[in-house]
This record gives C-alpha cells, structure tokens and sequence, in this order.
C-alpha cells in the first residue's frame, strides 16, 4: 500500500513537471532573465565597472519602454555573474546562471581570452551567448552554434583603416601614392596591417615599406628612419597607446611630416594628454564618439547624469547589446533558450530601427559564424580641440584637414 | 646608411643607459652572488619620483638627480639591511626570491599610488632635435648618453681610486680574506646594494624625459641588463658596460633593418653562447674589477 501511494505520488509530480515544463516558456508573464558574465571583481573590475552600468541603464530603459512586448510586457530581469576576471570562473558562471538562474540568454563584455572559455561553457549549456565588446580573430572560427558577437574580427577592422586612407588621400587632392606601413609585431599589429596593405595595394597604392617593431622598446629611432627613408606620402600605423606616444614623439624629432592614419588606441584621452597640442591634425578609428549626432548621445548624456562617469565605447557597446538580446527575446516571443538562439541567427534589425543606436551601423545581423557583419567604423581627425568625424561621408562633422599635422 | 649610423647613435645612447643600469646588477652580483630582481623596480621608483618633483614642484629633471639619486641609494641599503643581511648565509636562492617578492610589493605600491596608467614628463627644450650630419638626436638623448657615461666611469674609479672601493672589490674576491684583513663585509655590501641602487636611479630619471613610466616598466629593463651582465661577465664592471652598450646597439641596428623579434635571437643566443662556451663572460673576470 505504501509502495502503491509512493508510486502514484511520482507519477503524479512526474506529470506535473511534463506539463509545467511544455507550458513554461507560453504561460511566462514574471520576469525574463538575462545574465552577464562580466569582471566584476580583478584585475579588468576597473573597466568592467562602465559595462555593468550600460547594461542596468540599458534594463531600465526596455523596462520603462514596455518591457517584451511579445510576452505580454514581461520585464526583463539582470542577473549579474563575477567572472574574477579570470576565464575558469567565467565559464563556471555562465553554467550556475543556466542551471541556477535559468537565465534566457547571456552576454560578456572583455577581454576575448575570458569569451573564448566562457562562450564554450554557454555552447556546452545550449544557452545564446552574445559577446559585447570581445573581437578576437579565432572566436567566431569555432563553428559554434549559441555564439554571436557584436564586433567585425580585428582582422576585418583593418579594411576600414584601408577605407579611410583612400578617403583622406581623396579628400586631400589624390596625389598621395606611396603608403609606409608601421606596426607592432603581435598578432594584433600584423593582422590589421596585413589586410589594410592588400587593399591598399589592390586600390592603387605602392606600400614603400612594411615595418614591424616590438612594442615594449623604449626606442624606435631606427625603425622610423628606415621609415622615413621610404619616402612615404602617408603613414599607416597599427600601435598600442605607449607606443603610439613614443612613434608620435620619434615622426616630429625626425621630421617625419606626413599624414599617419592609425587604427583606433590614439581616441584613448591619455594618447592626447601625453602628446599635448601636437594630436592637431592626427587621425584615428572608433566606433562611436559623442559629438556623433543620433539616439546614443541622449544615452550617453543620460548615463553621464546617472552614474558620473564618461559613457565609452564599451558602455556604448554593451547597452546596444542588451537591446539586441531583447529584439532576439520578441522575435521568438518566447524565453526558451533554443528559440531564442534560432532568433538571434535569422535576426535582421534595419539600420533606421529606433534601437539601433549606432548611426553608422548597417543595422544588425549575424552571419553564419555569429558575427554581426553589420558594424561600421568612424574615421576621425583631432582638430580644433576634440576628435571630429571625416569619415564616412554621411556622418561627417567636418573635412579632413589636408596641411601637414607636424608644423 | 642613413638608417645605420643613426641606429648607431640612438643604440650608443641606450646602450650607455643600459651600461649603467647592468653594472649595478654586476656590483650586486659581485658583492651578494645573486640577481637582485628588485633593481628595474627601483629604477621605476625614480622614474615616479622625477615625475612628482616635476609635477608638483616643477622641478627640472637633471636637477632631481640630487634628490632621487640619494633616495635610490637609501632604498637600495635599507632592501639590504631590512631583508638581505638577515638571510644571506642562506641558500642564494632564497636571497633571489626575498628580491622577488620585494618587487612584487614594489610593483603593488605603485599601481595603488599611481593605477596602471602609463606617465610621461616632457620638456619642450629636452625634446628639441640636434641636427648632426644624416643622424637626428634629442636634447635629452645627448644628457642621457653624457651622465650615464659620467656614471659608469665614476662607478669604475669609485671601485679602483678610493680604499672603500678597493674593499668591495676585496670583498667580492674573497670575502673571509677581506674580513681577516679589517674589512667590515657587511657594510660593504650595504653600501654596495646602496650604490648599485643609485645608478638604478640615475638610469630611472634620464630616461624619464624620453620614455614613460608604468608599474611595469622595471621588468623589461632589468632583463636587459642581466642580458648585458651575463655577456660581458657576471661581476665585471667594464663586462657590464660592453654588454649593455652591445645589447643597446643590437636592438637599435637590429631593428632598423629587421622585425624587432631579431634583436631578441640574437642576444639571448649570443647570452646563451656565451653562458655554454665562456662562462666568465666576454671580458672573463670573476669578480667585480
């Protein structure tokens, strides 16, 4: 008899999970949770500070907005994981916020070392995993299945750094021909160039010299003169910001005056704090800078206002990837991780979508590898005082300022 | 040829930097027989403090040299009368690690006091280039190779002129001989790691006016110069000027006409050569001379 009542109670909470279980995702009116695995504590905690700002404010917006429509105005609930800046932890993370939290989707922020473990982990956990800010070459060549990133591959960036150098050449009368590469030897410095000196040369260009150098020395002299000695009309430059300081510094007591388009560390403050009025005329990449009319400089005054810290890219970058998840979350009208994820693949946000706030964006969409094809970058000279957009067309604040940036 | 003789130049300046920076790693190695690790890091700290006198007191770099000079010996002597003195008969590996771990303390005390931001101290007047032929050099560079030589060349009478110098020397030779003969050995190697601090110091303050300083710029360099040291001869003091002179010019050449992973084949192979087959160091002398 006890065994008997035991056997109905099982099969009785048996059915009761069949059928909670199949009716979950359509009857959900609480809460939808998103988790984000981000360096709260460590090392990187500093930098992460800004990312779990944006993804607040971002909640709190697409909460005063409605929340998910689709779901009947459910809220959207943050569920923040420590990843201790350290990559075992993050990908430990990601599955309590799978098995625990029963999250609907995650996002990271930085660096890629920590997304190429804990993107595994979500892949393992069938959970739609979207990296914010990381854009590491290898990330999106794993063939994996819940792994979607915000950003172009490095590598893909160095086209745009090709694309800006014809343009300003244009700008500036066309008769500069012969390009000087320059680039710290990492993997980083040589992928970006690598592809920046094939388009060039496939547009016309004659690359005069190709150097690399180490960007740990405190000298770098002989590699500029080596430079200079090419007799380069333009100068393209993959750095980090030392030695962006260091070359900037080593062109003016060389007399190396030429244009140098460098690919993005030069927009850092501390590029143009270390080199005082001598940033006049240089130029550079981002994403986004705030004098970029359009939808994120209200989220930015906002944020400023709110938290009273600058909005930056990777703020910026995280806030948009949270209104992507939420466009993924109404598409498939449902919080099932499997739907959410077939969403997020098909997902095709038009460029003049109200929440793409990225004015210079294609819109949103992922390829076959996850990655969202759809960024576009900003080509930007310092002139007069602040970093001004010359590039693309569209955008533009200003026009390149062709006299030579080394007076 | 443009290229080479002004890779020349700007490596002869570095080198000397270098030079000065390997022989107090020598004088240490001399006196203790082991690798003070602490000594990029100490270099570091007068980086900062060249920074701060000229931040807060606008104090020119040159004449800082008064102030973190001293200071730098101070630190140095105090690392050898607060940690070393105590342990120094024991195994030269621990004596190593207490250095690692001061470094470790060192490198934290910045990065709270300073955060991983990267400093910089420019002059207008030290930055102006001097025109020389094909070869263009700063201001700065020129003091950086004249006051690093100056150090050398006093660190090296210092050693051979005066009595003190002569019982480092005595001392590093053969230490239970100098103790018999009246030397107080462990002054000696306070004074020594005082000494070797100093030119860490030295080292620290030219080079602020033309490179940056971080919490971990101290690594970099003290590998260099134990590169330069092992070269030239562990102990040596004129080994330590070639081998930082040469490890100077090899990546100032090197890197004028390769990619900068050439300089690193080729010194660390030469340092391996010459660890294999000449142990003594280029120069062959065991003690400091």
């Amino acid at each position: 008899m006890t065994q008997r009542r035991r056997g109905w109670g099982a099969g009785l909470l048996t059915i009761a999970w069949i059928v909670t279980s199949l009716a979950g995702p359509a009857l959900a009116q609480g809460p939808v949770k998103i988790g984000f695995v981000f360096p709260l504590t460590g090392a990187l905690a500093l930098g992460a500070v800004g990312s779990k700002n944006a993804a607040e404010l971002a909640v709190a917006d697409i909460n005063a907005a409605g929340g998910i429509a689709a779901l009947g105005g459910s809220r959207i609930e943050p569920v923040f994981g420590d990843s201790q800046s350290d990559p075992t932890t993050a990908a430990r993370e990601v599955s309590n916020l799978v098995n625990r939290s029963n999250v609907t989707a995650i996002m990271d922020t930085f660096p890629s070392g920590i997304t190429a473990v804990s993107s595994q982990a979500a892949e393992r956990e069938r959970v739609p995993f979207l990296a914010a800010v990381s854009y590491g070459k290898v990330l999106p060549e794993r063939g994996f299945k819940y792994y979607f990133q915000l950003q172009v591959p490095a590598v893909v960036a160095g086209v745009y750094d090709a694309e800006i150098l014809d343009f300003v050449n244009k700008a500036c009368g066309g008769r500069w021909k012969r390009v000087g590469v320059i680039h710290e030897q990492t993997e980083y410095g040589t992928s970006f160039t690598e592809i920046a000196t094939r388009k060039l040369q496939e547009a016309g260009y004659t690359v005069t010299t190709r150097i690399a150098y180490d960007a740990k020395s405190p000298d770098l002299t002989a590699q500029v003169v080596r430079l200079r000695e090419s007799r380069p009309d333009i100068v393209l430059q993959t750095s980090y910001l030392p030695d962006s300081i260091l070359l900037k510094e080593t062109f003016k007591r060389l007399g190396l005056r030429v244009p140098v388009i460098e690919s993005g560390q030069k927009i850092d403050p501390r590029y143009v704090k270390a080199v005082g009025p001598a940033v006049e005329g240089d130029f550079t990449r981002a994403t986004w800078v705030d004098s970029v009319k359009g939808p994120l400089q209200d989220v930015a005054r906002r944020y400023s206002q709110k938290y009273g810290t600058p909005f930056d890219s990777v703020s910026a970058l995280v806030y948009q990837g949270v209104w992507v998840l939420k466009a993924s979350i109404e598409k498939a009208k449902s919080t099932d991780r499997e739907a959410v994820r077939t969403a997020l693949a098909s997902l095709k946000v038009p460029a003049d979508d109200p929440h793409v706030f990225y004015r210079n964006w294609n819109g949103i969409a992922f390829d076959e590898r996850g990655v969202n094809t759809t960024e576009r970058f900003l080509g930007l000279q310092w002139q007069d005082r602040g970093w001004r957009v010359v590039w693309p067309t569209p955008l533009a604040e200003t026009k390149p300022n062709c006299t030579s940036p080394l007076k | 040829m443009v290229i080479l003789a002004q890779a020349l130049a700007t490596g002869l300046v570095f080198g000397s930097l270098y030079a000065l920076l390997s022989s107090g790693v020598a004088l240490q190695a001399g006196v203790m027989k082991i690798i003070n690790i602490t000594h990029g890091h100490v270099m570091a700290f007068a980086m900062y403090l060249t920074w701060e006198l000229h931040r807060r007191y606008a104090i020119d770099p040159y004449l800082s040299v008064a102030v973190t000079v001293p200071v730098s010996f101070g630190l140095g002597s105090a690392i050898y009368i607060l940690f070393l003195h105590t342990a120094r008969t024991r195994d030269p590996l621990n004596l190593v690690i207490i250095t690692l771990g001061l470094t470790a303390i060192l490198e934290s005390a910045f990065l709270i006091a300073y955060s991983a931001d990267l400093h910089t101290l420019r002059v207008a007047s030290l930055d102006r280039p001097i025109v020389l032929g094909p070869v263009i050099v700063s201001v700065a560079q020129v003091f950086a190779l004249g006051l690093s030589l100056l150090g050398v060349a006093a660190m090296y009478a210092f050693l051979h002129l005066t009595y003190f110098g002569r019982a480092i020397r005595a001392a590093a030779e053969n230490e239970y001989a100098a103790r018999l003969m009246g030397v107080d050995t462990s002054r000696v190697r306070a004074i020594s790691f005082g000494l070797a601090s100093a030119t860490a110091g030295l080292v620290g303050t030219l080079l602020m006016p033309m490179f940056h300083v971080t919490p971990v710029v101290g690594w970099e360099f003290l590998l260099w110069a134990f590169v330069a040291v092992v070269i030239g001869g562990l102990g040596s003091m004129t080994g330590a000027l070639v081998g930082g002179l040469l490890v100077g010019l090899a990546q100032s050449v090197t890197g004028g006409f390769f990619t900068g992973h050439v300089s690193a084949v080729l010194l660390f192979g030469l340092m391996i050569a010459v660890l294999l087959w000449h142990p003594e160091g280029l120069l062959g002398e065991r003690a400091v001379r």
